[in-house]
């Protein structure tokens, strides 16, 4: 989840629980005070009536005359004579009643009530009907709702509106984070953004990077240096020694010696070269525009180690598939595949088979070696072969696979040791 | 007499400023038919590749005054055919590419076997010297280079690719004792297959076989504990 989001989100829910709300409740007060409203103009009817009626000081004849006159003419006035000494509760209340005029059934609000006429009690109820109050509630009630809502919609698309540029910097560190590569052409560049804490994080991240470049490149340079050093007293010790082969008084234990101290150097320069290998797939970069033929470079390897394979009787199958290109710098394709492929010859048993397989982008090498499945995790770590190589080949191939985002794995499968390549397509 | 038809002695120049090193090559490329000068700087380089041809040239590219790119460059600037084998400590593509491009033979990676850069030598000055027509004399044995193949007396005999290139390395290398090692790292690249070397007891037992069965003389010799000798005298 964002986290725009999370801060939005008690926000909508605290606004829709009360917009909710606000609803009847606003219906409900209008309504309300409407009809006591109504109910006062019903009480002030009945006072009036009570007050005309007085201020005529009819006979007794005329008043009755009067009662039935307002009774006929249903003005909302109706008047009933009652025993004396007779009570009548004060009271209101809400009737559907069908109405002559409207010709439907209408909500009606009546008052219920006592007068005294003449020293007679009588009981007087006024009505009136409440639609039109009825709608005019409704609507009011709609109008504010809908005022309600635009008002929380806006504030939410202001609110949208304004986190967006707010973060729009942030999104922009995001990018060119991703795009950083230590060893790129281009170092990183705060950019000022006018926003006090972006700003600041711009500074730290340029500060970090640059200081990431530089150790890379001391690194770099360290392994170089490194590198060139302890070749030249390797290649001086090996002329020596292999001087001394020439040498016409050797004795069969002095060959054999010298034999040995030139094995063991032929260990020491593949360790170092093995080393010089990872740090070179380090320092290599990546370069998803640049692509290469995988059938090609498999191919030519094949070539390459032809007598080396028909020499330990190994029957190699490929299977190449439809033409392919990988998104990967030929150099390091080389060196992945070469590394794979010298893994196979290597371990495999003699008279064995290789089979390697392009299908689609997937490349997949096995080998029939050992009868049990390898461990997988250390399979991939420096210096853990099987006493077979230096263990550096795997590493350098799963390496080569890091830097370009791909996956290197291992399936034991029908007695045959095998690796796959699967290409990302991101490169 | 074992140089063909190239008539005289094969001038090395090694340009190289570890002199022990270039002791060491000297020693082991001297003689039969190959004679060496060392220069240790470029303008010593220079110096001498004024003053008379080389069939070849090895060059170390880090030189206390400069780089071994422009002994090549003045090289191929005069218009000169000698052979040119780059001999470098670093292994940067970029500098191989380079002294490709610009012209040398071939390129070796230091540390290398004294064998090794022998029979890289031999490659490069046959290739400038002859066209095609390139055959390695050893009385009844003739190689020739650009076929692939072996005569004895004046009869081809078929040999493996893997035979011919042992055959080419030991004569590259003759009269010089050849460890197994060095013969395992030529055949199977630099390997740690440890297999390697008992393939190169195999493949060389068969090489003797196919060659005395032709009636060549016993010309590769085993040295006991050690690896092989291809002697010229048989």
């Amino acid at each position: 989840m964002k986290l725009l989001h999370h801060t939005r989100r008690p926000i909508w829910i605290y606004a829709t629980v009360v917009l909710l709300l606000s609803i009847p409740a606003y219906y409900l007060v209008l309504r309300t005070v409407w009809l006591a409203d109504i109910d006062e103009d019903l009480v002030v009817i009945k006072h009036k009536v009570q007050r005309g009626i007085h201020a005529g000081q009819p006979s007794e004849e005329a008043l009755a005359e009067a009662i039935r006159w307002i009774n006929a003419i249903e003005a909302g006035v109706q008047l009933r004579a009652l025993p004396p000494d007779s009570v009548v509760e004060e009271r209101f209340h809400t009737v559907e009643r069908y109405d002559d005029l409207h010709g439907h059934e209408e909500p009606f609000r009546t008052y219920e009530s006592m007068i005294v006429l003449n020293g007679s009690p009588y009981a007087i109820t006024v009505t009136r009907v409440i639609e039109e109050t009825e709608d005019l509630v409704t609507a009011i009630a709609i109008v504010a709702l809908v005022s309600l809502v635009l008002l929380l919609g806006g504030v939410m698309v202001f609110d949208h509106v304004t986190a967006r540029r707010i973060w729009a910097p942030f999104h922009r560190l995001l990018d060119a984070l991703k795009r950083f590569q230590v060893d790129g052409p281009m170092p990183f560049k705060a950019t000022p953004t006018g926003v006090t804490e972006f700003d600041e994080l711009e500074r730290v991240v340029e500060q970090l990077t640059q200081r990431n470049r530089t150790i890379y490149a001391e690194q770099q340079r360290f392994t170089e240096n490194a590198a060139h050093e302890l070749r030249t007293p390797i290649a001086l010790l090996q002329g020596k020694v292999e001087s001394l082969f020439q040498t016409s008084d050797l004795t069969t234990e002095q060959a054999g010696l010298l034999d040995e101290a030139n094995r063991l150097l032929g260990r020491m320069r593949r360790t170092h070269d093995g080393l010089l290998m990872l740090a070179h797939v380090d320092n290599m970069p990546v370069r998803p525009d640049v692509t290469c033929d995988p059938r090609a470079i498999v191919r030519s390897l094949l070539d390459h180690t032809q007598e080396h394979i028909a020499s330990l009787g190994l029957s190699v199958s490929f299977e190449m598939g439809l033409p392919v290109q990988w998104p990967m710098e030929p150099g390091m394709a080389e060196i992945l595949l070469g590394n794979l492929v010298n893994n196979a010859i290597r371990h495999s048993v003699p008279g064995g088979s290789i089979r390697i397989r392009l299908s689609g982008t997937l490349f997949t090498i096995a080998n029939n070696g050992t009868d049990k499945p390898l461990d997988p995790e250390s399979l991939f770590k420096r210096f853990s072969g099987s006493g077979k190589g230096l263990g550096l080949g795997l590493a350098i191939a799963q390496r080569v696979c890091e830097r370009q985002g791909w996956s290197l794995r291992y399936v034991f499968e029908g007695g045959m040791h095998g690796f796959s390549v699967q290409p990302s397509t991101a490169g | 007499m074992d140089r063909g038809t190239l008539s005289g002695v094969m001038n090395v120049l090694i340009v190289e400023d570890e002199r022990s090193l270039a002791d060491d090559m000297k020693a082991y490329l001297d003689g039969s038919g190959t004679r060496c000068a060392i220069a240790g700087s470029v303008r010593d380089a220079l110096d001498r590749i004024l003053d008379n041809p080389f069939d070849c040239v090895v060059l170390d590219l880090n030189l206390p005054d400069g780089n071994g790119l422009d002994v090549l460059r003045e090289l191929k600037r005069m218009g000169r055919t000698d052979g040119v084998v780059i001999v470098s400590a670093k292994d940067a593509l970029d500098d191989r590419l380079e002294g490709l491009r610009i012209g040398a033979d071939d390129y070796i990676v230091k540390p290398f076997h004294l064998a090794e850069l022998a029979v890289r030598i031999q490659a490069t000055v046959r290739r400038a010297h002859f066209a095609g027509h390139d055959r390695l004399h050893f009385d009844e044995l003739e190689i020739d280079l650009p076929a692939h193949t072996a005569i004895v007396h004046g009869v081809p005999v078929p040999l493996t690719p893997t035979e011919f290139r042992l055959l080419r390395l030991l004569t590259a290398s003759r009269d010089r004792v050849l460890p197994r090692s060095v013969i395992s790292d030529h055949l199977a690249g630099d390997t740690d297959d440890d297999r390697a070397q008992e393939l190169v007891y195999a493949h060389m037992k068969n090489l003797k076989r196919k060659l005395s069965e032709a009636g060549c003389a016993d010309r590769i010799r085993t040295v006991h504990g050690v690896g092989y000798r291809f002697t010229t005298q048989a």
